[in-house]
């Protein structure tokens, strides 16, 4: 047990030393949209699934953003500077919003 | 003048003018041509991608040039009729159309239950072409959307193999594509159907696939799964897109190829694929509930956890990561292992359904559900199709398989594993050498490609002295020989093709044509005759009951109430329309009777000769109605040496069967062959057993022409009973 402490904690302080204020913007993001996730697909199982489609449109939208913000966190730690990522980004997040708002009824 | 100035000090080089003579040599004209055409050729790519575009389109014009711009077979009449109400009523009614015209009493809810790609597509260049007043009719458009779709496949397929390989590759693939009789035989003009669009998307949803997969990129995953649902829009078929591209990605990962760009490609794609393909309301929610899809999350997962595990694993020292790595296996692998158990236990995610598990075992349809069984497309394929249908691409096939090996890339791996899944179900279901055309081509392309480009290089003059080309004896004349071969096998291809094309894909089946006495063509118009009478002739709101092949073309020519189609959803209704064909004329009154039938239409082909009538699917309807009724038995209706006969020896059962009297009404007095009796039936080669008798429920209200349509009036009860 005391040595998984140890693991996690070198697996902290290394993860501080090599991420950037750029990355580490993109990963609190992404921690954020997997507790949206989270919150919903909890609701989802208090409160039933009555309107399928609303919930399915809401928890892909965010797990899909989680999904875009790791993909462009991959792409920037390769190339700081790189502005095609960042398009790519939008472009994925406009198709993901409006086929979440057709489905969400 | 020379400069004195103090400050330039340096002697003055001379520099030596020479003149050169420039010699001028006339430059031959072929190498004049050879010049301009290595230099010029993105010039001649462009040529031949547009020469493709135009032959793909042209191959597929035989049966309109033959007989008339009229749209073929059974289901393309129910796309057109619904392409006619979208355009009618518009999209929104479309999609919660309620069709009260088929499934007599029950009604069919075509929004949910069809695939609007097709018919949204051809509404869509309706609607472009009449804003700008080019005035088309509905019914050409129907008509040759398939052949322009199929030019749209050639140039894709162009695209996908350069994407995998290089241009050469793709340039052949496209030359192969616009021909393959495989492809052809579902995008011919007329042949208004699923398939015409969605072998389009198809490919192009791969296209899009591997470019993802190159560049990992997140724009060509969103436009991958923009195509995907297109593609899911369009076609059944693509459950055969969310299972192969999982696939891939469990075969990158299993060879070692695991870079985050397949992670970005997949997990994007998937996302808004997943999203796109649940809009379409026959899709529904089956995504994430039913047992086809579930491997594509399960790869989702699984992808996530090779990611972060990856991660971690580059942040740690190996000890340090095995220990945690022990405990986070453990822990995962027990949650996902009690979700599966859970989800498949309380049914939450359904099983397969009967048409995808007969894909997988093929015996199960002929056990299990008959109705997927008697559709002459999902019988196994012979091996004369294969020839038939790729011709000289089905011995270039394992060529493609090799080079693909030794030039191993994501890309190639893709082709290997498509190539493999086509072949096995191409060979459970004709139908499916659909699925195997394409592949064939890209990878015969690729075969083909590699040879000429082995043996091309010893035909340059620049290379004849090249000392690092392999050298044998006589290696020009062999290369010579190889790629003059390689030319005449081109050339066959292609007669084969456009021979096959014009003599068997190419037949309306509408209308059919044969060869009279002194070569003169007779035309047989007998179902639009009888169909038109049914339009002219009868009241709007006459149920009509006849065998489900029928029921799209009367629905849509017709117009008028069918009991059921082609559609086949309901098992149950079909076997009592079975089962009213198969009983005494008494009993089948009661069942006419409770279903409000006013017309009976049977098809009947032994005054012509024409094979796929009604009595040759008669055992069909036998068999479909017993397997909800166990009073129908099938042995009843043959002889009791087992043959089905419809001659004296025949079972009496038969002979006293409705279908039988209304096929053979009044048969007994024509005589159809010289030197044969009367009653003859060319089609089953015997003079019929029950001759000259009456129908005492139903009056023979119509017969086209040549016998092939023939209706009948259900005669009102009598007052007193």
């Amino acid at each position: 047990m005391s040595e998984l402490k140890a693991v996690l904690r070198s697996l902290y302080l290394e993860y501080k030393n090599q991420t950037t204020s750029q990355l580490k913007l993109l990963d609190f993001f992404f921690i954020f949209s997997l507790i949206v996730a989270l919150v919903q697909f909890a609701y989802m199982i208090v409160f039933g699934t009555f309107p399928f489609n609303s919930f399915l449109s809401g928890f892909f939208t965010a797990i899909g953003e989680a999904i875009f913000t790791v993909s462009l966190r991959m792409q920037l730690k390769r190339d700081n500077t790189a502005v095609r990522p960042i398009g790519d980004f939008i472009f994925c997040n406009l198709v993901l919003f409006l086929a979440a708002f057709n489905f969400m009824g | 003048m020379k400069d004195t100035s103090k400050k330039n000090t340096e002697p003055i080089k001379k520099v030596k003018v020479e003149v050169v003579k420039i010699k001028t040599e006339t430059i031959p004209l072929e190498q004049q041509i050879l010049n301009f055409l290595t230099q010029n050729s993105s010039l001649l790519l462009y040529s031949t991608l547009i020469l493709i575009y135009i032959i793909a389109f042209s191959t597929r014009l035989f049966s309109v040039l033959r007989f008339e711009s009229v749209i073929h077979e059974f289901d393309p009449y129910f796309n057109f009729r619904s392409t006619k109400y979208l355009v009618n009523e518009g999209i929104y009614n479309f999609i919660n159309w309620f069709d009260e015209y088929s499934w007599y009493p029950l009604g069919r809810i075509i929004g949910g239950t069809v695939y609007p790609g097709l018919m949204v597509t051809s509404a869509i260049i309706y609607w472009v072409l009449n804003f700008f007043h080019l005035n088309m009719k509905i019914r050409n458009i129907c008509v040759f959307l398939a052949p322009l779709f199929a030019s749209n496949t050639a140039i894709v397929t162009y695209l996908f193999g350069k994407e995998v390989f290089d241009k050469r590759v793709g340039l052949l693939a496209a030359a192969f594509i616009a021909i393959v009789p495989g492809y052809i035989s579902r995008s011919v003009a007329g042949s208004y159907d699923n398939e015409g669009i969605a072998i389009f998307a198809l490919i192009n949803t791969y296209y899009l696939w591997v470019k993802a997969v190159n560049t990992g990129s997140m724009f060509w995953s969103a436009l991958c799964a923009l195509g995907y649902f297109y593609m899911v829009a369009a076609w059944g078929g693509y459950v055969f897109i969310i299972n192969l591209i999982p696939l891939h990605v469990i075969v990158l990962l299993i060879s070692g190829r695991y870079s985050n760009r397949l992670y970005i490609a997949y997990c994007t794609t998937y996302i808004l694929g997943t999203l796109l393909s649940m809009q379409i309301s026959f899709v529904g929610f089956q995504p994430v509930q039913s047992s086809e899809h579930m491997a594509a999350l399960g790869v989702f997962c699984f992808l996530q956890a090779y990611c972060l595990t990856n991660w971690i694993r580059s942040m740690l020292t190996p000890v340090q990561f095995y220990t945690l790595f022990r405990i986070g296996f453990i822990f995962i692998s027990s949650f996902v292992t009690i979700a599966l158990a859970a989800g498949i236990a309380t049914g939450y995610i359904s099983p397969f359904t009967g048409r995808f598990y007969s894909l997988l075992d093929p015996t199960y349809a002929k056990q299990h559900i008959p109705i997927i069984a008697s559709v002459s497309e999902h019988q196994p394929t012979a091996w004369a199709s294969y020839f038939f249908d790729l011709h000289v691409l089905a011995f270039m096939f394992p060529a493609g398989f090799y080079f693909c090996f030794k030039n191993i890339s994501d890309g190639s791996i893709f082709l290997i594993l498509y190539g493999i899944t086509s072949i096995y179900f191409s060979g459970v279901m004709v139908r499916l050498m659909l699925i195997l055309a394409p592949i064939a081509c890209v990878l015969a392309a690729v075969g083909f490609s590699f040879t000429l480009r082995a043996y091309m290089r010893y035909l340059k003059s620049e290379n004849s002295n090249n000392k690092e080309l392999p050298q044998f004896e006589n290696r020009n004349q062999i290369a010579l020989f190889i790629v003059v071969a390689i030319t005449i096998i081109f050339i066959f291809f292609t007669i084969h093709c456009t021979w096959v094309t014009s003599e068997a894909y190419s037949s309306p089946s509408i209308v059919l044509a044969a060869r009279g006495q002194g070569g003169s063509k007779i035309i047989f118009d007998d179902f639009r005759e009888g169909y038109n009478w049914l339009k002219h002739n009868t009241h709007q709101n006459a149920k009509v009951m006849s065998w489900w092949d029928y029921g799209y073309q009367i629905e849509a020519m017709a117009n008028r109430t069918v009991l059921v189609d082609n559609n086949t959803w309901n098992n149950s209704h079909i076997a009592l329309v079975g089962k009213a064909f198969a009983s005494t004329e008494e009993n089948a009154y009661e069942i006419m009777k409770s279903l409000d039938v006013d017309y009976v239409l049977v098809i009947f082909g032994g005054l012509i000769g024409y094979a796929s009538d009604d009595i040759n699917k008669f055992l069909w309807m036998v068999r479909i109605a017993g397997s909800t009724d166990p009073n129908v038995k099938e042995a009843d209706y043959f002889t009791p040496n087992g043959e089905f006969r419809v001659d004296s020896e025949g079972s009496s059962t038969l002979l006293n069967s409705l279908m039988y009297k209304c096929c053979y009404y009044g048969f007994g007095t024509i005589t159809t062959e010289a030197n044969r009796p009367p009653g003859y039936d060319r089609v089953r080669n015997v003079e019929i057993g029950n001759k000259n008798f009456e129908l005492n429920y139903l009056e023979e209200a119509f017969t086209s022409e040549h016998w092939l349509v023939r209706i009948y009036r259900v005669l009102p009860p009598d007052n007193r009973s």
